[in-house]
């Protein structure tokens, strides 16, 4: 798995390398140009080879030792992909682009010459003992004619080199984000804002950066230096030559004076004098003016060295010199004032004077060339010791300012992805959730924040529990005492249901025996005796009201009462209400009287039901008044009936209109006392009236009357159950 | 002169006296039965007149009595009373629709009963 993800890295960046190099090689060719320094952008790949390798294969890498064995296996494989293109670049070269002089640019040998490496060509390529078969692009003809092919050693080499590289880099990327994680942590744990932290990162950059560019520049300075004394030496070399050289046309001049005298060669010898002279002071005096800003500070001083070194001899050389000129000078006196002896005497002095010169000036001119020639190779050594200097520098300040970027965003981004982690498991519910990080700074505030939030949100989650807990606890309580309720009310109903029957069959028995006695079936009954079978009669029919309405009451809890709708005449059901109770007004003399008007139209409901209401409320009507009267009407509103039973009887106190309607209900219980009743028949009524689809209300005043109404729709379709 | 027979389908002895009494002055031949089934045999066997049919029975109901019997040729046209056995509506609309020519609720007055038979099996 491991060498598997580390050699699809290498693949990949050794085809990205490749890809780079296939756009910048040929381009190169093709313009025969070499873009300055811009080599290392195709290798820029290989330098992450190691770091992606170890990046691809992630949780594979368990050890150091992995992590190198990752970048070999990757840096190995990009290295065969980049060597493989090499040599396809190098036959296609061969094949399509014209030779050239100079070194061949289809190579890695454009690389290492460019480079601040400095290999010799001499030493970059080796030779193969004969041609190869295929078009090669460095291909060689020897002196003999024979060809023969040249490989650059880059080839062979980039295959161990990079192995070993990437392998190396996998090793300190994996020991760096080990020693990066924990740097970030000792970062992390420091007590400061992250603004500061982040400040002073950036100021170690950019004291980095000002130490690179800082030291790029004295470099720089010091080579301009160097330059100049380079040049003030071969100025000094120059001049010096020059002196030599004027020196040895008068010394040839003052030879031909000797066989002949004449004044056009004492003139010539007077004017090299002069030369001479005004040569050697010149050097006496230098440094010349050069660039105003260079005679002073390091150039000018470097200059003022130059002369001073040599000081001492060209004056040397110049006090011998005067001797000679001096001479010359008597020499040319002596000639104008036709003193030819003293002339001639005087020239054989000049000889040996100049030699005098010759002397001290050659060896001036030995010492400043070895100086010139020691300067260039020190030149040298310094421009690639600077060169590879800033280099270096460059290499440890970005091998410090990747780090550096690596740890910060450590720092930033562990305590990111934990915070997140921690949100992640509390948006899951998890309130168990502790957030752990090692910054204390803003991070690491916020982190307690969250655990803050964390804990509350686990605290109120507890409550919540126990008090949901309390909630279902009471809920189940509520539904088993709701069941037995309901079994209990089911059985009161059963109960009472099968009370009524019982009940019912032995009163159909009294009531018709009675009523045959009454009617004379058994013979003839006597009158003392009618009167009390009359009232067994009407007891026995007010029982049965009685026993008929706990049944209905019964029926209805019990959800069975339906209602069996048709069609019926609101004048009939009402005057059908009157003629039951007829008897029972005439008893207590009571005016009783009917209201329906002619237009109200066939309905549909219960009839039997709403005579029951009616009977039920007029029969209380009845029952509550003692004088007056009691009216039944019914009208049309709308698409509703509204049927009115009003009395002149003792009326109902306001605060128990709310409560006439109730089961087992009386306005006052004493009332029961007087007038007698269950207070089922209310209770009844007002369910009916509801399963219709209607309402029921009572406007009532004490000791005035009371009305009872209930509005129920014309035509009632489809009834609700009880 | 032939008296009329009535069949009254009735589980309770007491009712059943009721109408024996109500009857015992008129001309009519009384035979009694004391379930759905025996009922609907009695029906067959003597072709009743009249029939009076309590609705709460044992055994065969009375409603499924009455279907029972309007689904036999010999009792198809034979009115029958319904004795509905609760005060309650729907009852009477059931007998109704079972095939019940009248009915009376429980509990009924005798003199009613005797109206209701007599308007239906006048007696010779």
């Amino acid at each position: 798995m491991l060498v598997k993800q580390s050699l699809r890295a290498g693949l990949i960046t050794g085809v990205l390398m490749s890809g780079i190099a296939l756009v910048m090689f040929p381009w190169w060719a093709l313009n025969m140009v070499r873009p300055l320094a811009l080599w290392p952008l195709a290798f820029v790949p290989l330098f992450i080879t190691g770091v992606y390798a170890v990046h691809r294969a992630g949780r594979l890498v368990t050890s150091a030792r992995r992590a190198a064995l990752a970048g070999a296996v990757a840096g190995l494989a990009a290295a065969v992909v980049t060597v493989t293109t090499i040599v396809v670049l190098s036959i296609l070269g061969a094949t399509f682009v014209p030779p050239h002089p100079g070194p061949p640019l289809w190579s890695l040998a454009v690389v290492l010459m460019d480079s601040p490496f400095f290999v010799p060509p001499k030493v970059m390529f080796f030779s193969l003992p004969g041609a190869l078969p295929f078009p090669w692009v460095f291909n060689a003809k020897m002196p003999d004619g024979m060809l023969i092919s040249r490989v650059p050693w880059t080839l062979p080499l980039f295959l161990p080199v990079g192995t070993l590289l990437a392998a190396l880099q996998a090793w300190l990327y994996h020991a760096q984000t080990k020693l990066g994680s924990r740097t970030a942590n000792v970062i992390a744990r420091r007590r400061a804002s992250f603004q500061i932290k982040l400040l002073v990162g950036f100021f170690i950059l950019g004291v980095m950066i000002f130490v690179v560019g800082w030291l790029g520049f004295a470099a720089t300075n010091e080579m301009h230096v160097q330059t100049h004394a380079g040049r003030a030496k071969q100025h000094w070399l120059d001049h010096l030559l020059r002196v030599e050289g004027s020196l040895r046309a008068q010394s040839e001049t003052v030879s031909r004076l000797s066989t002949s005298l004449d004044e056009a060669a004492i003139q010539e010898a007077a004017t090299l004098s002069n030369r001479i002279g005004a040569e050697l002071n010149h050097l006496r005096t230098f440094p010349p003016p050069a660039h105003p800003f260079e005679s002073v500070g390091a150039i000018g001083s470097a200059l003022f060295r130059e002369t001073e070194k040599h000081l001492a001899a060209i004056q040397e050389v110049d006090r011998r010199f005067n001797d000679v000129n001096s001479a010359t000078l008597r020499l040319m006196e002596l000639y104008r004032g036709g003193r030819r002896a003293e002339a001639h005497a005087l020239l054989s002095s000049l000889d040996p004077l100049q030699r005098a010169v010759m002397a001290p000036l050659w060896a001036l001119i030995n010492e400043v060339n070895v100086d010139l020639a020691r300067w260039m190779g020190a030149a040298d050594d310094t421009s690639h010791g600077e060169l590879l200097a800033i280099m270096l520098l460059v290499l440890v300040a970005t091998g410090i300012a990747f780090p550096l970027g690596y740890v910060f965003s450590q720092v930033v981004v562990r305590p990111v992805k934990e915070i997140g982690r921690g949100l992640e498991r509390v948006g899951a519910a998890d309130f168990s959730t502790k957030v752990r990080v090692e910054n204390r700074d803003e991070f690491g505030e916020l982190a307690e924040y969250v655990n803050k939030m964390s804990a509350e949100l686990n605290r109120l989650y507890a409550e919540l529990r126990v008090l949901n807990e309390d909630l279902q606890q009471k809920v189940q309580e509520l539904e088993e005492k709701s069941q037995q309720l309901e079994i209990a009310s089911r059985h009161k109903s059963d109960f009472l249901a099968s009370v009524s029957h019982e009940l019912r069959t032995p009163m159909n028995a009294i009531l018709g025996f009675n009523e045959m006695i009454l009617g004379g079936i058994y013979g003839d009954v006597g009158p003392e005796l009618k009167g009390p079978l009359t009232d067994i009669q009407d007891s026995g029919k007010h029982l049965l009201r009685l026993i008929n309405n706990v049944l209905d009451l019964s029926k209805i809890e019990a959800g069975l009462m339906e209602l069996a709708l048709a069609d019926y005449s609101v004048q009939e059901t009402v005057e059908r209400v009157k003629n039951s109770l007829r008897s029972l007004a005439e008893e207590k003399g009571l005016d009783f009287v009917t209201a329906v008007p002619e237009d109200v139209p066939l309905a549909r409901g219960d009839a039997g039901r709403i005579t029951q209401c009616l009977t039920n409320l007029a029969g209380n009507a009845l029952k509550f008044t003692r004088q007056g009267r009691v009216e039944i009407s019914a009208n049309r509103r709308g698409d509703a009936l509204v049927y009115r039973v009003a009395d002149t009887g003792i009326g109902i106190a306001g605060d128990q209109l709310a409560t006439v309607f109730g089961e087992f209900r009386q306005a006052d219980p004493t009332i029961a006392t007087e007038f007698g009743g269950s207070g089922l028949g209310l209770s009844i009524t007002k369910k009916f009236v509801e399963m219709h689809g209607g309402r029921i209300w009572v406007e009532s005043e004490l000791g005035k009357g009371s009305t009872f109404a209930f509005e129920i729709p014309l035509r009632v379709e489809g009834a609700k159950t009880g | 002169m032939s008296s009329k027979t009535i069949l009254y389908v009735e589980d309770n002895e007491l009712n059943r006296k009721i109408v024996r009494d109500l009857l015992r002055r008129t001309s009519y031949r009384l035979i009694e039965a004391p379930d759905g089934e025996a009922g609907i045999a009695a029906a067959c066997e003597q072709h009743p007149e009249l029939i009076l049919m309590d609705i709460q029975l044992p055994k065969v109901s009375g409603l499924d009595a009455i279907r029972a019997l309007r689904g036999t040729p010999e009792t198809a046209d034979t009115p029958i009373i319904a004795l509905t056995s609760f005060a309650l509506s729907g009852d009477d609309q059931k007998a109704k629709d079972a095939g019940a020519t009248a009915y009376l609720a429980k509990p009924f007055s005798p003199f009613d009963l005797l109206t209701m038979i007599r308007s239906l099996a006048p007696e010779q």
